[in-house]
């Protein structure tokens, strides 16, 4: 861990990727899936601005919901959940995160909107 | 709020929403079609100035597994961005917990007191019906008194609307 300067986990990515300031890379498969595991044969490789940035947003919001690499590690030795709550102080993060929870929800969403113009701002005016 | 709609319909995902309404918001669910079918709850509540603020902060958990708390800084804005204040992001099972019970706490309160108004009216209308009901056999059986005072030969009569009156009583 001394070589990276902040780990979080986050379960469920299904595909590994990276992604820098002007650069995209994926394996093009899992390389899991074989047994026993082969070298990549294959990769996506993008320098395309838009793409980058749609990869890189994909990243934001996987890092937002990741827990702190220490914290999942003391987990894992007491054999409990902690979870975390950070503060959020840029609003486009915020607008982001939320659109997120909502389409990743399975099972329920539960939400109070205080006012009518709360009302008004998250359905017509995005 | 179509968003919400959509995840309701096609993944049958639970959607509750507290909100207050005033007739724009209303004229806004009437058009989407947002009723209390496919999972999809609206409660809503009145917000007069005199009362206490019920919140001032855009609460949002889903799936009892996550929390958005969002303070609003001034809700005359009209962007998102703008009426925005700090957020707080939680997957702390205590933290998310207690928003579900404060979200849930409020439901049942405006439920409760949605039954109260309800029940409120029915008694101001059982009051008045009661009332008319008395009222008018009533007023017929001080009128016919009256009237046999000064007509005794129609005695029989009107004793016969009398007893008839006092019977509806």
């Amino acid at each position: 861990m001394k070589y990276f300067r902040e780990i979080r986990h986050l379960d469920g990515p299904k595909a590994n990727f990276s992604v820098s300031e002007s650069e995209y890379l994926a394996p093009s498969a899992m390389t899991q899936d074989f047994e026993p595991p082969k070298p990549i044969e294959q990769i996506i490789y993008s320098n395309v601005k838009d793409i980058v940035d749609q990869q890189k947003y994909v990243f934001e919001s996987f890092w937002d919901r990741a827990v702190l690499g220490e914290q999942r590690i003391r987990e894992i030795e007491e054999g409990k959940t902690l979870g975390k709550t950070e503060v959020i102080r840029i609003p486009s993060k915020t607008k982001d995160l939320f659109i997120n929870l909502v389409k990743l929800a399975k099972e329920e969403i539960l939400l109070l909107l205080p006012t009518t113009n709360a009302f008004l701002r998250s359905t017509i005016r995005g | 709020m179509s968003t919400l709609k959509v995840k309701s319909i096609n993944e049958n995902v639970s959607i509750h929403v507290l909100t207050t309404t005033n007739d724009s918001v209303n004229k806004i669910l009437l058009d989407l079609g947002v009723d209390d079918k496919n999972n999809f709850t609206i409660t809503p509540f009145e917000f007069k100035s005199d009362q206490i603020n019920v919140s001032s902060v855009t609460i949002l958990v889903v799936d009892k597994r996550e929390s958005l708390v969002i303070e609003k800084i001034d809700d005359s804005k009209d962007n998102i961005l703008d009426a925005m204040g700090l957020a707080t992001y939680s997957t702390s099972k205590p933290t998310v917990l207690s928003y579900v019970n404060i979200f849930e706490g409020l439901s049942k309160q405006l439920t409760l007191y949605d039954h109260l108004k309800t029940h409120g009216r029915m008694q101001e209308e059982f009051i008045n019906i009661a009332s008319h009901e008395l009222r008018t056999p009533t007023q017929s059986i001080l009128a016919y008194s009256d009237l046999l005072e000064e007509h005794p030969e129609k005695r029989e009569e009107m004793i016969q609307t009398i007893k008839r009156n006092a019977l509806r009583l």
